[in-house]
């Protein structure tokens, strides 16, 4: 990971801005190399890599050239429909656009990271990406200073205390609101373990330090342990991709609404059966987190999500849901400065120990190996330096991109108070605005970066 | 140990006047994992050339990299030479130092520094290059293609001809198509039956072509070059060898039912032959139209079994499973005219005189319902005033299709023309918003069709077509007047848009990218117009867009050439730069499989000795691979890579570039 | 052992003094959320809550990332570069007496021969100033591991806070020498033994002794009971990470073709990868295994080795579990004295 030109090496010699462009073999690459029959003068400042297909630029070859010391990068290929592998560019448009919109928010500056269609013909357009792109990185100056380092204390947002959503919407929940819930739920348990439906229920109990915690019965006697209030704020669905689970199929697993929408991601990606098990829909007021009610239940307008076996209590829509508090925040710091947020990022991921905890509470994180595993090659650096911090949490939340339904399981647990649900708000919107599409709602659906449309907006693209 | 041969190009001055290429050979020497560096003046030259073979044989050397001119240009040059030399050649690859460096920049410094760089990255993707063989892929000697009529007809006589076997697959009871139902082609005035009927009794008697008609494709696995297709032949009820076609049968069935080749303008019998011409010139029973019902049994009525000389006549026919192993398919499955709802406007479905072209095709044609007679279907008299109308649904986004059909000025035209032959007297109007004819002596037909014939053309589209007194009134408006008109017609011809006939079933069966009007999606719109991006199966004719029949015969020529071709080797060599899974590691999210393009991808059980399932994995089926990398992108965990351009190769390049 | 008294308004010159003499002080501080020890110039940026701080002090000590050396490919030749560390003087202020215990443990791991370089100097350099407690939190469970909220163990100097001021037990010469930085600030006091002093050990409920239970717990090695506690175990790090005596490692290169470095980075038990072979094969290759591991280590193995439990009953990791898996209720069901 260290260069071997220092930055102060860099700096003494004259420095002079350093493009990576990540090309297409059969558009950009052959109009660069027209620029060249054409002997059109450019910018010696860019390195060119060559792909079969802008689909096979993955955004970790993009942050790996910046952890690098790239001071841009450009990405460059056929122009939508004439891709020479049919969809690979019109895939990349939507990845490169999800990309663009979480760097944005992390804080790069935006003329580091360009986009362009360049067909074999344009070898003028080509030289003037090229050129513009370097004089842009000219102005932005040496990328080294904000990636990979701290520059001071960052702008606050204001304490968790001053939420400009009151919690109004949620204090007319009662504690009866859940007892009715509970022991319907303990009656459902028995029957279904009594009939044999299923092999095991996997719910709530009482924990010992913490309220509630994850617990399994096997047998209708055990009914009683099952609890619900408004301390259940674990996403049970996590252990449905667990083989220390997979004995105890079909099983029976309490879902809340926010937990419900994770059964559908992973019925969409081929990580249950629907026959493995049976959601036990319990009707939620709402949860809460240290004392407050949890951010996502503020705006929540179901008390039951979209997979449902058994409905226990009021299927209701709610008709209190408010505003999420995360909007607010998302607009603060979309107002700041790039070399504000980018602090604000930065020394939020300094703060990981590389814990996994968020990883290891998302019941969509469950590639065994996970990426951060992997070390041939390795893209992610498992130490907990800046710079691996920076591209672990980036790629979790990229890779979560379109199919993170809100749970925030991952921004409770973690021990040192990361953002997380921020970063996937974030993605989330973006999604949402661009591709018309929410996680959590249809199993049937394609995800949407597994699919394109002709039309896709592409207004950050050269 | 990687022992990589660096070879540093001057060409001439190309290189050589901005890039210090001797120093740039001697720093690449450095270059860990070089073990040869040298430059030559012009290293594509024969001298050239053997300086790379010499160097591969006598300092063993593992990997080679040519820092020269764009590998689009020499790649495949030292490549060669590499192989001849015992190298395999997807260990060399070229640095482009020259359209990319020293023909685009000025600086001498920065050019070599850069092309330093540059070569730099080639030798750590070189070091990771694996060596590949392209992989064979064994092709069987025969074709299938779908669909009857005049395009897969041409399709399976080129191929048959060529002297491979053929199977011809038709759903309808014959072949020929909507050609068919065709009166006179256009701009020649050929009959159609005419110039149809020899070529059908080809395919007949083509000893290389296996014609099963009423019958479709039910199943197809596999891929290009081994193609395994299930084929339904459904039960005519009727033995096709014992069968003479006489014609004893119909006349003693005793019920009676709209004839769907005539457009339902007349009747025929349960057990029918759809035209005198067809081919297999036998008769069918369909049971929808029996009066035993469809299941027959218990038998009732028995008159055609009895009235058949031969005893042809089996009620106890079955459908029949038929299985055949292809090497490339070609889809000539044609079109439909799309009459919805937006024709109801111009009278279509109230009115009986109010019909699309092809009904007015079985009206003019000889063989038709009325012996070739126009005349209206609700009085049978012979109608004065005939009123055509084009863009009937196409260019309409709104309300239609939004692309042109192509044929309909032509066989409108036409159409007029015949009219004004067979009723003289009557006048005709066409109602038109462009005029395109633009194949050879279509725009001479069309200037014969508006001045010799004396047929009225006016620009306007016509909103309404109502019934009055026996009248259908035509509103329209005539553009270059500016006037609104109406025309008291006593038949009304729409020239109604084609679409796609391909069912949604056969799509889904061969995989097949087809768009919502239902043309099948070719693999590149000017350069592939025959192939599709499915390798092994092409389009032919209408399926694939609208058009008319001399391009219908040549494209199906087209088809025909291109599998040939593929069929014509033993074996199909495939670039060996494909995916590959990493079994151990894949968690089956299967989002390759939804992002890759051809279809590459396969799910496979992983199960243990004892055959528990463990779990579901992808596979990559190399033989239809084309090496995009999109699933590799796609795979979150990196399960999947791409030979070529793997996740380590660029990992190393990275380093390469930016240090 | 010497006893002074020390103003609680004093303790702002008492840090300015130590640093003056070169020192660097270490204390618990609020970051946005986060409570976690850092050094601090500023008195008023201290912040002690009941209970330990959540992130345990052994990050100063036993750092999540150390570079243990660089090297760079150059001209055909390998330079190598030892990493140096430089270190200040430290104070590691308002420990508690599980994480003063804790470093005991941590010390019995890294300074056996051979001594760990990096923690041998950073050690050498660290004087711990322990705060006992007047108040436990419910997490807390101190005694059942032989501990109390007034334990030495591990501490140079134990301070216990009375209204204004604090009692300061100087319990080692290192921790003598800290006061002689600034005499003037400290009183010659007086006051019971530490043990003595009004504890909130008899209100404490989770004191079942957990110290002689290693044998027992092997003898279960092969207990189905282990699916049943440890199946809810997601295989995070967080309990190892907040643990204070937790220390496994894994020493990893980060490299590109030209240059790199070779790194010790914490790691857990937990994660599956954790005893992953280079053949494939995983001798802990389900949760329930990895789960068992970790209290087999805590409870049994250590004990086994060293004569000490490796548990100094803080509690973090089953207050930030984020499923709420109490290793205290969790070692009781499994040597059969479930209190719930």
């Amino acid at each position: 990971m260290a260069a071997v030109r220092t930055d102060s090496e860099r700096t003494e010699k004259g420095w002079e801005p350093k493009l990576i462009a990540f090309v297409c073999n059969w558009c950009t690459y052959a109009g660069a190399d027209a620029a060249g029959t054409r002997r059109m003068l450019y910018s010696p400042c860019v390195r060119i890599i060559r792909f079969p297909c802008t689909g096979r630029i993955d955004p970790h070859f993009i942050v790996r050239a910046f952890e690098q010391g790239a001071d841009g990068v450009l990405v460059s290929g056929c122009h939508p429909g004439d891709c020479h592998y049919v969809s690979g560019n019109l895939l990349a448009r939507r990845r490169f656009a999800i990309f663009k919109a979480l760097m944005d928010f992390l804080g790069l500056e935006p003329e580091r990271l360009s986009f362009s269609w360049v067909s074999a013909t344009e070898a003028g357009k080509w030289v003037e990406v090229v050129n513009s792109r370097v004089e842009a990185l000219r102005k932005l100056g040496p990328a080294r200073v904000p990636w990979g380092t701290l520059s001071g204390p960052p702008p606050s947002l204001n304490g968790r205390s001053v939420a400009p959503m009151p919690q109004e919407p949620l204090s007319q929940v009662k504690p009866d609101d859940y007892q009715a819930v509970e022991s319907q739920l303990r009656q459902l348990a028995e029957g279904l373990l009594a009939t044999g439906q299923v092999k095991a229920v996997l719910g709530y109990g009482k924990g010992s330090l913490q309220q509630a915690t994850p617990i399994v019965i096997t047998n209708a006697t055990e009914a009683n342990q099952l609890i619900f209030n408004e301390h259940c704020v674990q996403n049970l669905t996590v252990y449905l991709t667990s083989p220390s689970f997979r004995s105890l199929r079909p099983l029976g697993v309490v879902v809340k609404a926010c937990d419900s929408k994770s059964l559908v991601g992973l019925l969409q990606e081929d990580q249950v059966k629907r026959e493995d098990f049976r959601a036990i829909a319990v009707s939620c007021p709402g949860v809460k987190v240290n004392g407050r009610w949890a951010d996502k239940c503020l705006s929540c307008d179901q008390r039951i999500g979209p997979i449902a076996d058994h409905i226990v209590g009021s299927s209701e829509p709610k008709s209190t849901a408010g505003a999420d508090p995360r909007d607010w925040e998302i607009q603060t710091i979309e107002k700041w400065a790039p070399a504000e947020r980018w602090n604000f990022w930065m020394n939020q991921f300094s703060r990981c120990i590389r814990c996994y905890a968020c990883r290891a509470v998302c019941p969509l994180c469950y590639c065994q190996p996970c990426i951060a595993d992997k070390n041939r090659p390795q893209w992610i650096p498992t130490s907990p330096h800046l710079k691996g911090n920076v591209s672990w949490n980036l790629f979790r939340a990229l890779h979560l991109a379109g199919r993170c339904i809100g749970c925030d399981e991952c921004t409770r647990v973690c021990p040192v108070g990361i953002r997380l649900d921020l970063i996937n708000r974030r993605l989330s919107l973006e999604v949402a605005k661009r591709f018309g599409y929410e996680p959590g709602k249809d199993p049937s659906v394609p995800p949407p970066l597994a699919t394109y449309r002709p039309n896709d907006p592409g207004e950050f693209i050269l | 140990m990687a022992r990589i041969g660096v070879f540093v190009c001057h060409c001439g001055e190309n290189i050589a006047r901005t890039v210090r290429v001797k120093e740039l050979a001697q720093k690449a020497a450095q270059i860990p994992g070089v073990v040869h560096s040298e430059d030559y003046i012009y290293m594509c030259s024969e001298p050239g050339q053997k300086k790379v073979r010499d160097a591969i044989q006598q300092k063993k050397l593992t990997g080679v990299v040519v820092a020269a001119c764009s590998p689009q240009l020499h790649e495949l040059t030292f490549r060669k030479a590499c192989q001849e030399a015992g190298l395999n050649p997807y260990l060399c690859e070229m640095a482009n130092i020259r359209e990319q460096c020293s023909w685009v920049h000025t600086d001498r410094e920065k050019a070599t520094q850069k092309a330093y760089e540059h070569l730099r990255y080639i030798v750590e993707k070189v070091r990771r290059n694996r060596p590949l063989r392209p992989i064979p892929v064994p092709i069987t000697p025969r074709v299938l293609v779908i669909g009857g009529g005049i395009a897969g007809i041409q399709a399976a006589l080129d191929i048959a001809d060529g002297g491979v076997p053929v199977t011809l697959v038709e759903r309808q009871p014959s072949i020929g198509g909507n050609m068919a139902r065709l009166s006179e082609t256009f701009p020649t005035l050929d009959c159609a039956q005419c110039i149809l009927t020899p070529k059908m009794v080809s395919v007949r008697q083509h000893p290389n072509i296996e014609l099963l008609t009423y019958s479709e494709v039910e199943d197809v696995k596999g891929f290009v070059g081994n193609f395994q297709v299930t084929i339904k032949k459904k039960p005519r009820y009727v033995d096709e060898d014992l069968c003479t076609g006489c014609g004893d049968c119909a006349p003693a069935c005793p019920s009676a039912v709209p004839n769907e080749f005539d457009r339902n303008l007349s009747w025929r019998k349960a057990i029918y032959i759809p035209f005198p011409q067809a081919v297999p010139p036998v008769y069918t029973l369909d049971p929808q139209a029996c009066l035993n019902g469809p299941k027959l049994f218990p038998l009732a009525c028995e008159r055609c079994y009895q009235a058949c000389g031969p005893k042809a006549i089996n009620f106890n026919d079955r459908p029949k499973i038929i299985e055949r192993k292809v090497g490339a398919i070609i889809v000539a499955t044609g079109y439909e005219l799309l009459n919805a709802d937006y024709v109801k406007e111009l009278g279509y479905g109230l009115y009986p005189d109010v019909m699309d072209g092809l009904e007015f095709e079985r009206l003019l044609s000889a063989s038709g319902p009325t012996g070739g007679e126009v005349v209206r279907p609700s009085d049978h008299k012979v109608p004065k005033t005939v009123v055509f109308i084009q863009c009937v649904g196409s260019r309409n986004p709104a309300n239609g299709v939004p692309y042109c059909s192509r044929i309909c000025c032509m066989y409108t035209a036409k159409h007029a023309l015949l009219y004004k032959h067979k009723v003289p007297e009557g006048k005709a109007f066409i109602f038109y918003m462009d005029i395109r004819a633009g194949g050879k002596g279509y725009e001479e037909f069309i200037q014969r069709v508006m001045e010799q014939e004396r047929i009225t053309y006016i620009r306007g589209a016509v909103s309404k077509v109502y019934g009055l007194n026996g009248k259908l009134m035509v509103q329209g408006v005539d553009t270059l007047s500016g006037q609104r008109l109406e025309v008291a017609a006593d038949l009304v011809v729409l020239a109604t848009a084609m679409v796609g006939a391909n069912s949604s079933d056969l799509v889904q069966k061969l995989r097949l990218a087809v768009d919502r009007y239902g043309f099948g999606q070719e693999a590149h719109p000017k350069l592939r117009p025959v192939e599709t991006l499915s390798a092994g199966i092409f389009l032919a004719g209408v399926a694939q867009a609208p058009k008319d029949i001399p391009d219908t015969v040549a494209q199906a020529s087209a088809a025909a050439g291109k599998a040939l071709a593929l069929v014509a080797q033993k074996t199909l060599e495939r670039e060996p730069t494909v995916a590959s899974v990493n079994e151990f590691t894949c968690v089956g999210c299967f989002e390759c499989q939804k992002v890759c393009p051809y279809g590459a991808i396969e799910r496979k059980e992983i199960r243990d000795r004892a055959g528990n399932l463990l779990k579901v994995v992808s596979t990559v089926n190399t033989g239809v691979c084309n090496g995009c990398g999109a699933c590799v992108v796609a795979c979150r965990n990196k399960s999947m890579d791409l030979a070529g351009f793997s996740e380590e190769q660029i990992f190393a390049s990275l380093a390469a570039v930016t240090v | 052992m010497k006893i002074w008294t020390l103003q609680k308004k004093r303790v702002g010159d008492w840090m300015a003094a130590l640093r003056a003499a070169g020192k660097e002080v270490l204390a618990p501080c609020e970051a946005d959320g986060l409570l976690r020890f850092r050094p601090i110039d500023d008195p008023s940026a201290i912040a002690v809550r009941p209970g330990p701080c959540p992130f345990p002090f052994k990050e100063w000590l036993f750092p999540p990332h150390q570079v243990l050396f660089s090297y760079q490919f150059e001209g055909g030749k390998v330079n190598l570069r030892e990493e140096e560390v430089l270190v200040n003087d430290q104070v590691g202020l308002f420990l508690r007496p599980c994480d003063a215990a804790a470093i005991k443990i941590l010390d019995t791991v890294f300074l056996s021969d051979p001594p760990d370089g990096f923690y041998q100097l950073r050690r050498s350099h660290l004087t711990i100033v322990t705060l006992g407690c007047r108040q436990a939190v419910p997490s807390c469970f101190c005694p059942a591991v032989g501990l109390s909220p007034t334990s030495l163990e591990g501490s140079d100097l134990f301070l216990w806070e009375e209204d204004d001021r604090f009692l300061v037990y100087g319990v080692s010469e290192k921790g003598d020498r800290l006061v002689q930085v600034s005499p003037d600030l400290f009183e010659p006091g007086e006051g019971p033994e530490p043990d003595q002093l009004p504890s909130p050990l008899p209100f404490m409920e989770r004191k079942e002794p957990l110290t002689n239970v290693g044998q027992k717990l092997q003898g279960l090695f092969e207990s189905d009971l282990w699916q049943e506690v440890g199946r809810t175990c997601l295989g995070c790090g967080i309990c190892a990470y907040l643990c204070p005596t937790c220390h496994c490692f894994d020493i990893v290169d980060e490299s590109d073709a030209y240059s790199g470095i070779r790194c010790r980075n914490w790691d857990c038990c937990a994660f599956p990868l954790f005893t992953l072979h280079a053949s494939g094969h995983n001798p802990r290759p389900d949760q329930p295994s990895r789960y068992r591991q970790r209290v087999l280590h805590k409870f049994a193995y250590f004990l086994q080795t060293f004569q000490q439990n490796m548990c100094v009953g803080c509690g973090r990791c089953s207050l930030f579990c984020p499923v709420g898996m109490d290793i205290y209720q969790i070692v009781l069901q499994l040597t059969g004295r479930c209190l719930v």
